[in-house]
């Protein structure tokens, strides 16, 4: 089990050069352990947040802490070991000339001993699949196998927090779905994870919180029940819920406790006496 | 995320008004004159001609102080090592065993103001030019259309390759490689990792604009029109004679023997 570790913005503010504020006086704070989804528009503020949390971006007014520490003293590549940051393409970070060799890179900038990074780039290419294209040269993989490969670079490192920017831009449904399951189990082995998003049924998937922004600021922030039921922010955040969470809501006599879901719609219903199992199989 | 580099500065001075293939014949005659001359009494009266078109046109002089002082190491260097490798004419002192003589003093100033001359001169151009007619003007002096295209897409293009340099350097910061940090060697190292995967995203970008550009019919063989006329005006009459007369004189002038040391 690696643990979590807890992240908090207070106050921050923060503007690209000669631009209007990306980010208008963020407050958040998320617990160590915990599944949060970022979610908004482009433009919203969302990457800008996450960038403020290992150090790529420095607030312009306000702190962050981590661990309760404040990082304003520490580099991005100190905080590596603590905190992993995923790129929202894989071409950006991707050098090597073997996939194994890709892994390898940022548990050996951190200094980590020789034997233990053969380890743990064994354990990630058995977690990512990647195990028969070790060898490989990385750009010759396809678009998934190489989010995948970012993945497991960065989780080299073993972050305690993991924040990783449009896990599914780019890929189809199986790898996307992949890519998911992979963040699932991350989480299920302590980690805490952050991802970025603007896709609503993963958000309702697997998220346990979703902080939703607008124009640079939090609009709201709670389980994804909550926030697909806040009717003001997601106007003002232009988003919409999934289609199952619209059904579901409009019918709460039919569904108990509120499916976010597809899937959950589906068992809800079968639960129902009324309905008979082989209606809906 | 993505910086801007437009050098442009709005403007409605004449330097804004004048025709860019003026500018540019403009720009080329001062490259003619710096080459022309070695000797300094000659060269700095060309960067003083210049900085007072500038000040004249309105050109923002903040930008153009802040290119110069870039251009400061440049400059002490000719005006540093000309001397000690250029000699001739009496000696005037000796430093550390390197004679130091009068036409390497006078030969090290004159490079200085050689560079000062050819670099000042395009930086007011691109403060006072758009890329657009920048682009135009060379065109309709004659550079062949997929050369303009070439750079025009150059121009275009470089705000992207720098904001996913940008990219590149922050993802492998986030996996702790620091590249400021550690021995000369260590650092050039570091670079090769940003260099790769830029490489990478550059060719891959090229790749697509060459198919874009293909499918609008980029290649096909026709005379083109122009959707930007450029039209010349009196007052760029008046200048292309003006720059004729100057580049005359000075021609004579250097046949006749002065100006060189």
């Amino acid at each position: 089990m690696i643990a979590g570790a807890d992240l908090r913005a207070e106050g921050v503010w923060f503007s690209y050069p000669g631009r209007e504020p990306a980010l208008r006086g963020v407050d958040v704070e998320i617990g160590a352990g915990q599944f949060v989804a970022l979610v908004g528009q482009n433009g919203s503020g969302k990457t800008t947040l996450a960038k403020h949390f290992n150090g790529l971006l420095r607030p312009g007014r306000g702190r962050i802490l981590v661990d309760g520490q404040e990082i304003a003293e520490r580099q991005t590549a100190d905080l590596a070991s603590t905190i992993g940051y995923c790129y929202q393409n894989p071409d950006h970070q991707i050098f090597a000339t073997t996939v194994a060799e890709e892994i390898e890179f940022g548990p050996r900038n951190l200094g980590v001993s020789a034997e233990e990074v053969v380890a743990r780039t064994g354990r990630l290419l058995d977690l990512v699949n990647l195990r028969d294209e070790a060898e490989r040269y990385p750009f010759s993989l396809g678009r998934g196998q190489r989010q995948k490969l970012a993945v497991a670079s960065v989780l080299a490192m073993e972050p305690r927090i993991l924040i990783v920017d449009e896990p599914t831009t780019g890929l189809d449904w199986q790898g996307g779905a992949a890519m998911m399951r992979l963040m699932r189990e991350l989480h299920a082995s302590g980690r805490t994870i952050v991802i970025i998003t603007h896709d609503m049924n993963i958000v309702a998937e697997f998220a346990e919180r979703a902080i939703v922004m607008a124009g640079g600021r939090i609009v709201v922030d709670g389980t994804p029940a909550g926030v697909f039921s806040d009717d003001d922010a997601l106007r003002e955040a232009d988003l919409r819920v999934p289609q199952a969470f619209q059904i579901t809501r409009r019918r709460p006599d039919l569904f108990d406790g509120q499916p976010l879901t597809v899937d959950e719609a589906r068992r809800a219903l079968l639960s129902r006496s009324t309905v008979a199992a082989g209606d809906l199989s | 995320m993505t910086q801007s580099f437009r050098l442009y500065e709005p403007g409605s001075s004449f330097l804004y008004r004048l025709d860019p293939r003026v500018k540019l014949i403009g720009v080329f005659a001062i490259f003619f004159l710096s080459i022309l001359f070695t000797d300094p009494r000659f060269l700095a009266p060309v960067f003083l001609g210049v900085l007072g078109l500038i000040v004249a046109g309105h050109v923002p002089m903040r930008r153009v102080a802040l290119m110069l002082r870039s251009l400061a190491i440049l400059v002490a260097i000719a005006l540093i090592l000309w001397p000690l490798i250029y000699q001739k004419g009496p000696v005037i002192t000796t430093i550390l065993g390197f004679k130091i003589t009068e036409g390497g003093l006078f030969y090290g100033g004159g490079m200085a103001f050689r560079i000062l001359d050819m670099v000042v001169a395009p930086i007011a151009l691109f403060l006072t030019t758009t890329q657009p007619d920048f682009i135009a003007g060379l065109r309709r002096l004659g550079l062949p259309y997929k050369a303009s295209f070439a750079l025009a897409t150059a121009l275009r293009f470089l705000p992207t390759i720098v904001g996913v340099g940008q990219s590149i350097v922050e993802a492998q910061r986030s996996r702790g490689l620091d590249p400021s940090r550690g021995s000369p060697l260590r650092r050039m190292k570091s670079y090769a990792r940003i260099l790769g995967p830029l490489m990478i995203t550059s060719i891959r970008i090229a790749q697509q604009l060459v198919l874009a550009v293909e499918a609008k019919a980029f290649s096909i063989n026709r005379p083109r029109t122009f959707y930007r006329e450029l039209r010349f005006d009196t007052h760029d009459y008046v200048a292309l004679s003006v720059i004729g007369l100057i580049c005359c004189v000075a021609l004579a002038v250097r046949v006749l023997g002065y100006g060189v040391l």
